[in-house]
């Protein structure tokens, strides 16, 4: 698997506070990664450094095998940098078009790559509409169509669904899920499920550590099931715990049960018991996840 | 600056190009630089040049014109170029430091640079950006040039073919003035965070730095050499038309190459 991202002891300071210390991962050509950590944390200086857009104090960047901003990542590296803006003097295609033809295209495909993008992202009817007349989702939305110009192999998308209704939220992660068999999604949100959903490997950030490098979220699939009830009972616990491969269950925020098991104890598979001992005592549940949710993991 | 792409950078310049002369904004900087054209013709060139080309004030205007080494310039054929020379020499600077006091800092503040930046590497942006602007003024000045020409032949001049050929002489003459400006700019963008901020600077360092290097050179015999990097350092000397190849052609060149290595270095180093 080939190997888009190699960064090792990389560390970045502004001025006495120190955003990153001595972060080391990869991410290979694969399923979306998911970029996680508190406010302040260094996510997006950590997408900044990535991107090119600031020098790093110590420690090795590559990006494709080259440093970042290097000429040879172009067309291969997009990105939605967090808070930036596009310029108020153009329309959104023009400067759309002027991305595609500095990336290659003639000025005839640039219009028609500058027409794509704007429609998988839902602007089909506002090529011409400078980026003031746009609400605040529908600039961001320009902003995710202008990373899917050409044929990048490795999208960076920070905060990408932030400030989106949930109708186009849920259109940019289905075109992340719809795309991700090509191109390797690097995706920093606060919205856990939404990074549950999509990703397959996490990087967990916090005061500037990696915390966590996870190869996969349901890496405790195997011995975790998380039940989100309607309503609560007493005697959950107690029946759930009866069941023979169930070592122990608690209750976490909400209505929400972590179920921890012995896979070799079962006799068969547990989510059916569970499910089946539910609907034997007439017990509503929302959602079965398996193993522990993304939140339960970090936090 | 390493391996540059031409076509990116062409693509730049081309961009700029539409950012004046294809945007609403453009369209009214051109209204207005073509109305306060419009004043210094009807009031300056036009009036000056019958003053030169008067019999009755010609002892006059040799004694002021040679006091200030101007002969050569009385010498051409069109009056009006000459005191279009002149005025230009003077005006056209502050023209190109205006056009150009917004080449990469307010794309930076608002972020747009992160989307182009994927792109293009710094170097081509910034060497494109210039281009650009320098086209811009390339054109402006030869729109006021030629309607200095335009002016003559109102006035009943004829304008032959060594009028045309000086013509020339004096648009490359004042392009090569607006490069270091032009080139200035393009160093202060990538430090400040708007349009404004970069006219305040250059209008500090121009001021605060005249009056440093005024002082030190009471106490450093050599100092005083430090205004050579000062855009249009040489304007006084180049106005007579007979300036020496080094204050004519060298000194705003090597300003120029200068002022955008020192530029380049900057923006390579700046955060986004």
């Amino acid at each position: 698997m080939s190997l888009l991202v190699e960064v090792n002891g990389l560390s970045k300071n502004f001025g006495d506070k120190q955003a990153l210390n001595n972060v080391s991962f990869e991410i290979k050509k694969g399923e979306p990664v998911a970029l996680v950590g508190p406010n302040g944390a260094g996510k997006t200086t950590l997408f900044s450094i990535l991107c090119g857009y600031l020098p790093y104090d110590t420690g090795n960047v590559k990006i494709f095998g080259s440093s970042p901003a290097s000429s040879s990542t172009f067309n291969k590296l997009a990105a939605l940098p967090q808070d930036a803006q596009l310029d108020p003097a153009y329309s959104i295609e023009e400067q759309l078009k002027f991305y595609a033809q500095l990336q290659g295209f003639s000025r005839k495909q640039s219009v028609i790559e500058a027409h794509r993008t704007l429609d998988l992202v839902g602007l089909k009817d506002n090529y011409k509409v400078k980026p003031l007349e746009l609400s605040h989702g529908m600039r961001k939305r320009v902003s995710i169509a202008q990373s899917l110009i050409g044929s990048p192999e490795l999208i960076m998308l920070d905060e990408a669904t932030a400030g989106l209704d949930p109708k186009h939220a849920k259109d940019v992660r289905e075109i992340v899920s719809r795309l991700s068999g090509e191109i390797t999604f690097v995706l920093s949100s606060h919205d856990l499920s939404e990074l549950e959903r999509l990703c397959d490997q996490v990087l967990y950030l916090e005061n500037g550590q990696l915390k966590t490098h996870q190869t996969s979220i349901s890496i405790d699939s195997e011995s975790y099931l998380t039940l989100r009830m309607k309503t609560l009972d007493n005697k959950f616990i107690e029946a759930v715990k009866s069941l023979s491969s169930v070592t122990d269950v608690n209750l976490l925020q909400g209505k929400e049960y972590l179920i921890s098991y012995d896979p070799t104890l079962q006799s068969s598979p547990l989510d059916i018991e569970v499910l089946r001992l539910c609907h034997t005592n007439n017990w509503s549940y929302t959602q079965l996840f398996n193993g522990k949710t993304l939140e339960n993991q970090l936090f | 600056m390493s391996s540059l792409n031409v076509q990116r950078i062409w693509t730049i310049i081309q961009f700029e190009l539409t950012r004046l002369f294809g945007s609403k904004r453009g369209v009214v900087i051109l209204g207005a630089f073509s109305c306060i054209w419009f004043l210094i013709y009807y009031y300056l060139i036009s009036s000056a040049a019958d003053l030169v080309s008067s019999g009755s004030f010609k002892d006059i205007v040799i004694s002021v014109f040679g006091e200030l080494n101007l002969l050569n310039i009385l010498e051409w054929g069109i009056p009006q170029l000459s005191v279009y020379w002149i005025v230009a020499m003077y005006l056209l600077p502050v023209f190109a430091l205006l056009f150009s006091c917004d080449q990469t800092c307010s794309d930076r503040e608002r972020g747009t640079l992160r989307f182009i930046l994927l792109r293009t590497t710094r170097s081509e942006l910034l060497i494109g950006r210039f281009i650009g602007q320098v086209l811009i003024v390339s054109i402006l000045i030869t729109i006021t040039l030629s309607a200095s020409l335009i002016l003559a032949l109102t006035k009943g001049q004829s304008i032959s073919i060594n009028d045309l050929g000086l013509a020339c002489k004096v648009l490359g003459n004042l392009i090569l003035v607006t490069l270091p400006f032009i080139a200035s700019m393009s160093l202060i963008n990538s430090f400040v965070k708007s349009a404004k901020m970069s006219i305040v600077t250059y209008i500090l360092l121009y001021v605060l730095g005249g009056i440093l290097i005024n002082l030190l050179s009471y106490l450093v015999a050599d100092v005083s050499l430090l205004f050579y990097i000062y855009p249009g350092e040489q304007i006084d000397r180049v106005l007579g038309f007979n300036a020496s190849v080094f204050d004519q052609y060298v000194l705003p060149t090597v300003q120029t190459i200068g002022f955008m290595l020192v530029a380049n270095f900057s923006l390579k180093r700046a955060s986004l």
